[in-house]
């Protein structure tokens, strides 16, 4: 139950690192991609933060403590990925 | 982020900068052997190719443990500890408090090593914890890891004090990288720009260990604290308080016993205290103890891991003359508090082993993460001074430690399993990683090409994990059929990751890759790397 909790909470967390990681201006600036155009933080962040309260508020400590581990290391490796669709990541 | 004045920044930046150049090399060790050592249980199942009992407790064995202590003197009923090793073996140490060779307060008794099904007994040593428990060869891998973590296999306490003053160093790395890293939130999705070299080398760093911030602060803080609670902690509040006496302040901290009461009792069903225990704690004990066997002030108190969901371990207590419930006790102390929460929380956060083998996964790459950060911290170092012929050939320690380590690992589970027929592993396992580190510096010295010297350590690094599972089940080990049969599947996912990790390795140094038309791009980033 702790595992599956923990797994749910970290995917839908996924979800909204990978909106930032997509939006994000000064990444999008670096590697030479035009701006997006709607913005979605707010929902974003809600997808990213409300898991691990969730986790908090329903007393489940080793789920939380799996989940900021998890999401610390996940956010690391999809952030480090240059956007593939960049002119400046193809010529690398 | 924090607006530092530029004099404050540029002492930050040196703060940071010099704590890693200096002790950085050593801090990746610490790191490196602290990932590996989360699966510090699973590697000692492992390398006796699996338990042959999943829950040892689960037989009856309050007779085996009477008849046990029929065999040893009397002293040596005053504290028993049983639990099963990574072989699935149960051990008892029957022993008594005194103080060893070196004045200082110690164990000494018989240690019973065992069948958890036949309860036959497989050895027996008698002498100082010390002595009895590191004689025994099948733990001799999973020791030899634990130990390279937690003292680097230097002496007491001087082991203990370099692991802790490495754990202060990341701290402080991590609170001045904060503090210097003035775009920390803005940055958090920036991929490392594919321009210089060193802003590449900059960015790949800045992201890493912003990503890596909230943890590395938590293994530092509690590596240290635990480092220095048992090497410094210890003896200085025993001299302040306790006018000296250690084993004075260990009753307080674990719990002031109730007055003395040497009148002879036989202990209650013990079996039937176990069984209590475990609907008590959720999960069956993992061990226990027997303190002041056949007296009327006997207790016992169980051993738990986290039951599903918590964090903390929890540990039960009976009345050992009459089999009467206590309950559950405290970390620390007698009544629950803050403190013992507190106290509590540490080892679950530190090694990361509260809920099997998805906490472990996880804390596993936590640690390679932190390995990362250090290795890219000294990389960035190192390129800001590559035209120095001094830092220049500093630079050449960083990929000799950064996969040589590993690869003296690997050596130490190779002398492991050659050595395990004639049970000469507590030599040939520390023996495996000093020959396996010798021949890295030497290939270190003698190839000069960088890109050269990578590809060779790759080989060797991705080799020597392809060969540890062959050789395990080449020297006698259980192969997959048997182990599959028996539940010790994870000893299969095991080799499993080991031959996948090796393939990898050897895949990368040799520039294939599943995908053949990109095989010339990476054989060309390993030359420049």
């Amino acid at each position: 139950m702790t595992a599956l909790l923990t797994l749910a909470a970290v995917a839908a967390t996924l979800l909204g690192l990978a909106y930032f990681t997509a939006s994000d201006p000064k990444r999008r600036r670096a590697f030479k991609l035009p701006p997006r155009g709607r913005s979605l933080t707010l929902p974003a962040c809600a997808l990213v933060f409300a898991p691990g309260i969730a986790l908090l508020a329903f007393g489940q400590g080793a789920a939380f403590a799996m989940w900021l581990g998890a999401v610390s290391v996940v956010g690391w490796l999809l952030a480090a990925r240059a956007p593939a669709s960049s002119a400046l990541s193809r010529s690398r | 982020m924090m607006a530092l004045s530029q004099t404050r920044t540029k002492r930050l930046v040196a703060i940071h900068g010099w704590s890693g150049a200096i002790l950085g090399l050593l801090l990746y060790v610490v790191l490196l052997t602290g990932a590996v050592a989360v699966f510090a249980f699973e590697i000692g199942s492992w390398s006796a190719s699996g338990k042959k009992a999943h829950e040892p407790f689960a037989r009856p064995f309050d007779g085996a443990l009477r008849t046990l202590v029929e065999q040893v003197p009397a002293d040596y009923r005053e504290d028993i500890g049983v639990f099963h090793n990574s072989a699935g073996h149960i051990v008892a140490f029957l022993h008594s408090h005194t103080v060893n060779d070196e004045g200082e307060p110690d164990e000494k008794g018989v240690l019973f090593e065992l069948h958890p099904l036949t309860h036959e007994v497989l050895a027996q040593r008698e002498g100082f914890a010390a002595e009895v428990f590191d004689a025994d060869p099948w733990g001799a891998l999973d020791d030899f890891v634990v130990e390279l973590h937690v003292n680097l296999h230097l002496p007491d306490p001087w082991g203990l004090y370099a692991t802790g003053v490495l754990g202060l160093l990341m701290l402080a790395s991590a609170i001045s990288g904060i503090l210097i890293h003035r775009h920390l939130i803005k940055d958090l999705f920036l991929s490392p720009r594919p321009s210089s070299r060193l802003l590449t080398a900059r960015d790949r760093h800045n992201l890493a260990g912003s990503w890596a911030l909230p943890f590395a602060i938590v293994l530092a803080f509690t590596g240290a604290f635990l480092s220095f609670a048992i090497a410094l902690g210890l003896p200085t509040i025993s001299k302040v308080a306790f006018g000296g006496d250690r084993m004075a302040v260990i009753d307080r901290l674990v719990g002031v016993r109730d007055a003395e009461d040497p009148t002879p009792a036989p202990l209650a069903d013990l079996d039937a205290m176990l069984a209590g225990a475990a609907e008590a704690a959720g999960t069956a004990p993992r061990g226990f103890s027997v303190h002041h066997w056949g007296r009327a002030d006997a207790t016992v108190t169980t051993f738990h891991l986290p039951a599903e969901g918590d964090l903390t371990a929890e540990q039960q207590v009976f009345e050992g003359a009459t089999g009467a419930h206590l309950g559950a006790k405290p970390a620390l102390g007698t009544k629950p508090s803050i403190g013992s929460v507190a106290f509590g929380l540490i080892p679950p956060l530190h090694f990361g082993t509260f809920a099997g083998l998805l906490s472990r996964t996880v804390w596993f790459a936590l640690g390679l993460a932190g390995c990362y950060v250090t290795l890219t911290g000294l990389q960035l170092w190192l390129r800001r001074r590559e035209e120095d012929p001094l830092w220049r050939r500093l630079a050449r320690a960083v990929p000799v430690v950064g996969y040589g380590l590993p690869i003296a690992m690997a050596g130490s589970g190779i002398g492991f399993f050659l050595s395990l027929p004639t049970a000469q592993t507590l030599f040939w396992t520390p023996a495996g990683f000093l020959i396996a580190a010798a021949l890295a510096i030497a290939a270190g010295l003698a190839v000069r090409e960088d890109g050269a010297l990578a590809r060779l350590y790759r080989i060797a690094l991705g080799t020597s994990l392809i060969a540890l599972p062959v050789l395990r089940m080449a020297l006698g080990g259980a192969d997959w059929g048997q182990l599959a049969a028996s539940g010790n599947t994870a000893v299969v996912a095991f080799d499993l990751v080991l031959l996948l990790a090796g393939t990898g390795f050897v895949l990368a140094a040799t520039g294939l890759r599943l995908g053949a038309a990109k095989a010339p791009r990476t054989a060309d980033r390993v030359a420049a790397e």
